[in-house]
């Protein structure tokens, strides 16, 4: 759920609560105060009459006097008549009767109980009733919501810069190092919120970076002990006598000092990679380059009795650093012939801006999700030092190329599309 | 011939010492930059092997004075950064060669080879070794004076061969020779061995002597 949406939903809440409430609550109310009202004007309207009741005397003036006065009734009553009051329909002429309030008096008049009743239209009083509550209700409504929309309105200003900082973030590349650039908020928390993530994001940078030096640095330093312990291997071949345990001695470190030198260029390849020092940019014809790596290369394939079907049926250019360009195919292509049977076949074709290589499976299909990982090996080939596709990999993140494997009819097909 | 080692890691000079005085060059060595400025001041060499990252300086700083003073010594580039920046400042600045580190002492006498061999007789210059006459700059080779049909890594291999000839050379050394610089990351020694078998074949068909001897675990040595 949105943050905008959590806030407002208990606003929401809240509102349809005391429209729920309010409502009734403001109709009985107001229901007591107009009764009351219509009550004390049927008191008044008592009084006036018993006030002039004392004027009849006998029967007939009562008769002549209840003609007159239509819109009450007395009658004789045998019993105690007290105050009350009640609402029923009634009607004074007999035509439909409306609702109307009705108030029980008792009345002596020339000795004798009567029960005086009273009446009061409540048509009026329930339009009234009606009225208010339409109005105030209408009031209500749009109270509550303008207030849902202000604060909506006010909450998505507050949290913009909140929002803005998000983007911000998600965008963040720990590996094209650009410092996150944060606008200024009106409000504390997002000032020091922003603050605290620049400088979080740039102490990233920086740890990574450094890491990438370390790792850069380090591999130098490697290359001149290795370069020491090759070149003394090569002098203690050259010494004489031999014998056949000491040559295999000799031999054994010196193919566990290539591995070693090769582990180590690799990895220098690849952090100097990932630390841009390929930066430079020309018009690259791949297919051109393909030819001519597949011209340094054949030689491996041919001691394997590979064959390399070339088919390059639409011609790729592209604006992109040449070695890096050089590395990703000869990668990719070593790779092929190193994982292909003697006798195997190795097919290169392009298509419009795809370039793909496939070769025949040695086994079944390899793990998509694994292989292109560092120092994952397939199999245990001692040559291998487990870098190859990790490299084409960064190189086609770099370079905003996407490689792709699948297993095809008992194939497998790299294909990188520029 | 003379050639100047500029090297500040000692145990690295002493093997690239001992293995060029074997081939009867004349070797003298430097270990910082003062001392290479000075020698190459003084001296001219035929050959230097020059280290980038040395006490005192940069290598690259001597190409460059050694340049502008108009000498046409032969420079090597060893370096340990093999920063594809470095490799391309060295050669604009007019190195011959570059060679990353670690690298073998017989890929380092080969190119030494070719660079002298360039420098001093423009390329036209054939290399005898018995009754095998090899033309580096038309990349052919004759056998008792037949030219013989070699493919272009069994020239690579035999020119190999034969600038580091009576040397043991590693099966490793000779792989990546063969791969070359741009594709080493992977080296495959049934194929070695497959060319070798090929060059011998094609040696003896054209009636020369088997040179190409295989010494047992370690590689192969080439016996003139």
């Amino acid at each position: 759920m949105k943050l905008l949406q959590y806030t407002i939903r208990h606003y929401i809440i809240y509102a349809i609560i005391i429209l729920l409430i309010s409502i009734p609550l403001f109709y009985w109310v107001m229901h007591i105060i107009v009764y009351r009202a219509v009550d004390t004007a049927l008191v008044q309207q008592k009084k006036e009459m018993l006030a002039r009741l004392p004027q009849l005397h006998n029967a007939t003036e009562l008769v002549i006097w209840k003609k007159m006065n239509k819109d009450m009734e007395i009658t004789e009553v045998g019993y105690k008549v007290t105050d009350s009051f009640y609402s029923s329909p009634w009607s004074a002429d007999g035509s439909t009767p409306a609702y109307y309030r009705h108030m029980e008096a008792p009345v002596n008049i020339a000795g004798k109980n009567y029960k005086l009743t009273l009446h009061s239209s409540l048509a009026e009083s329930d339009n009234l009733l009606l009225s208010i509550i339409i109005v105030q209700s209408v009031l209500l409504v749009l109270l509550l919501t303008g207030l849902l929309i202000i604060n909506r309105y006010n909450t998505g200003r507050l949290w913009a810069p909140f929002y803005s900082t998000l983007q911000q973030l998600k965008r963040f590349d720990l590996n094209k190092a650009e410092k996150v650039k944060l606008p200024e908020a009106n409000i504390e928390e997002f000032n020091e919120l922003n603050k605290t993530v620049q400088q979080l994001t740039e102490q990233n940078i920086e740890a990574y970076r450094s890491q990438k030096e370390f790792t850069e640095n380090a591999s130098h330093e490697m290359q001149t002990p290795l370069a020491v312990l090759q070149s003394k291997l090569e002098l203690l071949m050259q010494t004489q006598p031999l014998s056949n345990e000491q040559a295999e001695l000799i031999s054994d470190l010196e193919d566990a000092g290539g591995r070693l030198s090769r582990l180590n260029s690799a990895l220098l390849l690849l952090t100097r990679i990932e630390n841009n020092q390929y930066q430079s940019k020309e018009k690259i014809d791949i297919v051109e380059i393909s030819k001519t790596i597949i011209g340094q290369l054949k030689y491996l394939a041919e001691g394997k009795d590979i064959f390399i079907h070339e088919n390059y049926t639409a011609p790729i250019v592209r604006e992109t650093n040449k070695a890096l360009l050089e590395i990703l195919l000869s990668n990719l292509i070593t790779n092929a012939i190193r994982y292909t049977n003697n006798e195997g076949d190795i097919f290169i074709e392009t298509e419009i801006n795809h370039y793909t290589i496939r070769n025949t499976a040695i086994n079944g299909p390899l793990d998509d999700s694994l292989i292109f990982n560092r120092f994952h090996k397939q199999g245990n080939d001692a040559q291998s030092v487990g870098l190859g596709l990790a490299i084409v990999k960064k190189i086609c993140q770099l370079q905003q190329f996407q490689v792709r494997y699948i297993f095809k009819n008992g194939f497998h097909e790299f294909t990188v599309a520029f | 011939m003379k050639i100047l080692i500029v090297e500040d890691e000692k145990a690295l000079r002493k093997s690239i010492l001992s293995y060029l005085k074997q081939e009867n060059y004349t070797c003298e060595t430097a270990e910082d930059y003062a001392s290479a400025r000075e020698k190459i001041e003084v001296y001219d060499y035929d050959c230097i092997l020059l280290d980038i990252s040395l006490p005192g300086g940069n290598g690259l700083q001597l190409l460059e004075s050694l340049k502008t003073t108009g000498k046409t010594d032969g420079v090597i580039i060893i370096s340990a950064k093999n920063a594809l920046d470095d490799r391309i400042k060295g050669l604009n600045l007019g190195a011959d060669d570059y060679l990353a580190k670690p690298f073998h002492l017989s890929e380092l006498s080969a190119r030494i080879a070719s660079v002298i061999r360039r420098r001093k007789f423009s390329g036209h210059k054939t290399i005898t070794v018995h009754e095998i006459t090899i033309d580096p700059e038309a990349r052919t080779v004759l056998i008792h004076c037949n030219p013989v049909d070699l493919s272009s890594k069994e020239y690579d291999l035999l020119t190999y061969f034969i600038t580091n000839k009576n040397r043991v050379i590693s099966k490793n050394a000779i792989a990546e020779h063969l791969a070359g610089e741009k594709a080493n990351t992977y080296t495959n020694l049934d194929v070695v061995y497959a060319h070798i078998k090929n060059l011998k074949r094609k040696i003896q068909v054209a009636g020369g002597d088997d040179y190409i001897e295989s010494i047992y675990g370690m590689g192969y040595k080439f016996k003139a």
